[in-house]
């Protein structure tokens, strides 16, 4: 019925079709009114998400390039004193009384213009004593104080002191051309709104004033192997074996960790934290050597090699055994060999944290240390040759067999670790935070297991109770 | 040999000036694109809403979608037919959200038990736009919906039945309800109509 009257086949269809299909008349004026106005609400509501979204991602950009900053920055050595050859002072008749950890002029000095210098032209005062002219001419003023961030404080004997015998060096100094000294460490001041936990908490928390805040969640770990330190130390059995594959090369390297952690956030921006994770690790690396023919075990079908290796569960004896491809009883020249090493681990990790956090709304910055207890088992431990220098050998008729089954039982190893976070709170009950931050798994130096690194990524999702 | 179409110069296009304008949030170019539109776009909306307010109702909320998603124009087919299908979804959703479209339809079964095949014979197409306007309007807003999306925007029973959220045996059974239920209509209002008529004589 509907196909013999399809779209149109119907004469009412048609009629309306021919009557109503063009039909056209003028709505009110004030439709377009209503339609200008919700056509500007809508402009203003998309500009609106549109600048959130992009303060977000400059947001996520800054704190991205922050951590990333901290994690990867190489280890700085501290700044020398200003007193150190660079500077030419070293020519100073009187010794520099070191600054002590209770002066408080500590940053300050180094941080602030030399007391003898002009504030507003750093150089009028360093050219004034350059020898030529009255070597004394620039008095420290009556009651300088020392500035700090806060204005000044009041001097006291000791930082008097300190000021004395800046200016005396200043005068004695010999030194043809002194260019201003550049402060080496800027004193660090930090914006308004990033003000410690305690004060702008009640913001976005204004709910809940309290003096902690307790949560659970849950945490995905994502790490990389950094750094293998194998011990310089002989097998503990002085076992001498005949061929040593110690050489190693990284290859590939994976931590997938999950679990549950819970901790506490204090008022005062103390973060306490711990939980439990399951990690699953796996290390492939390559160990190559040479080997001599003149200690063949066997000499009939395949020729077989004792060698030895590391692992992360201590030095492993193993027998090559390489398939001549023609067979012979004559021994080949030694030849360099390579073989594939590939370890998984599962662990089970019961870290602890202490921590300190800064709070801005909805955002909070923290960093974090502490230590860690993993009992780690070897789940599995794969060998395989992966290439022979050698043209009287059969690399894809090669063959490994480990002298031992690997250990099935739990090895309790103590870590420690670092991170660095950032925590965005879209609801008070609820936390979502990345870290950045490195472990180092931390053994007992008589122990010939390495000592490994990682570097890990993190994300936690959190509910606070 | 074809044109490559990097060497193609764009043709001026006053259309697609308009439209740049509009995306620039250009007032009056808003203006003057609404007013090339508004009066077949408020046509379409009154053959679907109850009332003259009600059509007005959707034409607002359809502009509004119209402007909000005018970037979104590929300059694939004819705009007017971009900005008819743009404004119709907005109005069917409307329905759709009000539960009113889809609602089981009370009609006296009665009334309708004229045959099908009849139409045919008492199809007027003589009839004033205005009147079958009204005639429409009156149809309970199930047939109302149905009939102007098959009859007028030609949409198959399976396009109906997707987007109305409805089994496609529903909507045939709707359509056949609607046209015999706007034969009713044209009926009355003829008579209304004659009526009138005898009355000035």
């Amino acid at each position: 019925m509907e196909d013999h009257y399809k779209n149109g086949n119907n004469p009412m269809d048609d009629m309306l079709s021919k009557g109503l299909g063009d039909y056209a008349q003028a709505p009110g004026d004030e439709a377009w009114a209503a339609i200008n106005a919700g056509r500007k609400a809508g402009i203003a509501s998309s500009n609106r998400r549109f600048l959130i979204l992009r303060w977000a991602a400059i947001l996520l950009l800054f704190c991205s390039a922050v951590l990333a900053a901290m994690y990867w920055r190489p280890i700085q050595h501290e700044p020398e004193e200003y007193s150190s050859s660079q500077d030419g002072i070293q020519h100073s008749k009187s010794p520099l009384k070191q600054p002590t950890s209770k002066d408080s002029t500590e940053l300050v000095l180094e941080s602030t213009p030399l007391p003898y210098q002009d504030e507003s032209d750093p150089g009028k005062g360093v050219e004034s004593f350059n020898g030529t002219n009255d070597p004394r001419p620039h008095q420290a003023p009556e009651k300088p104080g020392i500035p700090t961030r806060d204005r000044y404080i009041k001097p006291t004997r000791e930082t008097e002191d300190a000021q004395e015998d800046l200016s005396e060096i200043a005068i004695n100094m010999d030194i043809p051309n002194v260019q201003p000294i550049e402060p080496k460490w800027k004193s660090v001041s930090f914006p308004k709104w990033f003000a410690p936990m305690s004060s702008t908490t009640e913001s976005f928390l204004a709910p809940h004033k309290r003096t902690f805040h307790t949560y659970a969640g849950f945490s995905y770990q994502d790490a990389r192997l950094g750094k293998v330190n194998y011990q310089k130390l002989p097998p503990p059995d002085a076992h001498q074996p005949d061929h040593e594959l110690y050489n190693e090369r990284l290859v590939h390297s994976s931590r997938n960790t999950m679990g549950v952690s819970m901790g506490v956030q204090l008022a005062n921006g103390l973060i306490l934290e711990t939980g439990v994770y399951q990690s699953t690790s796996t290390v492939t690396q390559i160990h190559t050597g040479r080997f001599d023919p003149k200690n063949i075990q066997k000499l009939d079908d395949k020729h077989e090699y004792d060698a030895q290796i590391r692992t992360a569960g201590g030095y492993r004896d193993c027998q090559v055994k390489l398939k001549p491809k023609q067979p012979s009883h004559n021994p080949p020249k030694p030849f360099d060999v390579a073989l594939e090493k590939e370890e998984t681990f599962n662990s089970i990790d019961i870290p602890l944290n202490l921590g300190y956090g800064l709070q801005y709304d909805r955002w909070m910055f923290s960093a974090r240390a502490g230590a860690d207890l993993s009992l780690i088992k070897q789940k599995d431990l794969s060998l395989t040759v992966s290439e022979v220098n050698s043209e009287d050998y059969d690399l894809s008729l090669s063959d490994i067999e480990l002298s031992a089954p690997i250990s099935a039982s739990f090895k309790s190893v103590w870590g420690m670790h670092g991170w660095v976070s950032a925590e965005y709170r879209p609801a008070s009950y609820l936390g979502v935070q990345a870290s950045l931050g490195s472990s180092l798994e931390w053994r007992k130096s008589t122990s010939n297991q390495p000592q490994r690194s990682w570097r890990a990524a993190e994300i936690i999702v959190k509910w606070y109770l | 040999m074809r044109t490559p179409n990097f060497l193609k110069i764009p043709p001026n296009n006053p259309e697609k000036d308009l439209l740049d304008r509009c995306l620039k949030h250009d007032e009056r170019a808003c203006f003057e694109f609404y007013g090339r539109y508004k009066d077949k776009m408020f046509g379409m909306c009154l053959r679907y809403a109850v009332d003259h307010n009600e059509a007005q109702e959707f034409l607002q909320e359809g502009f509004i979608e119209v402007f909000r998603v005018l970037k979104n124009y590929r300059n694939e087919g004819s705009l007017e037919g971009w900005v008819r299908r743009v404004i119709l979804n907005v109005l069917l959703q409307k329905l759709r959200s009000q539960k009113r479209a889809n609602d089981p339809i009370q009609y006296d079964d009665d009334l309708l038990n004229h045959q099908l095949e009849d139409e045919a014979d008492d199809a007027d197409s003589t009839i004033e736009p205005q009147v079958l306007m009204k005639c429409i309007q009156n149809l309970p807003e199930g047939y109302r919906t149905i009939l102007n999306l098959y009859a007028i925007e030609k949409w198959t029973h399976k396009e109906i039945a997707e987007k109305m959220d409805i089994g496609i045996g529903t909507s045939k059974s709707q359509l056949n309800r609607a046209r015999k239920c706007l034969r009713k209509e044209l009926e009355k209002e003829k008579q209304v109509y004659g009526r009138s008529l005898q009355e000035r004589e």
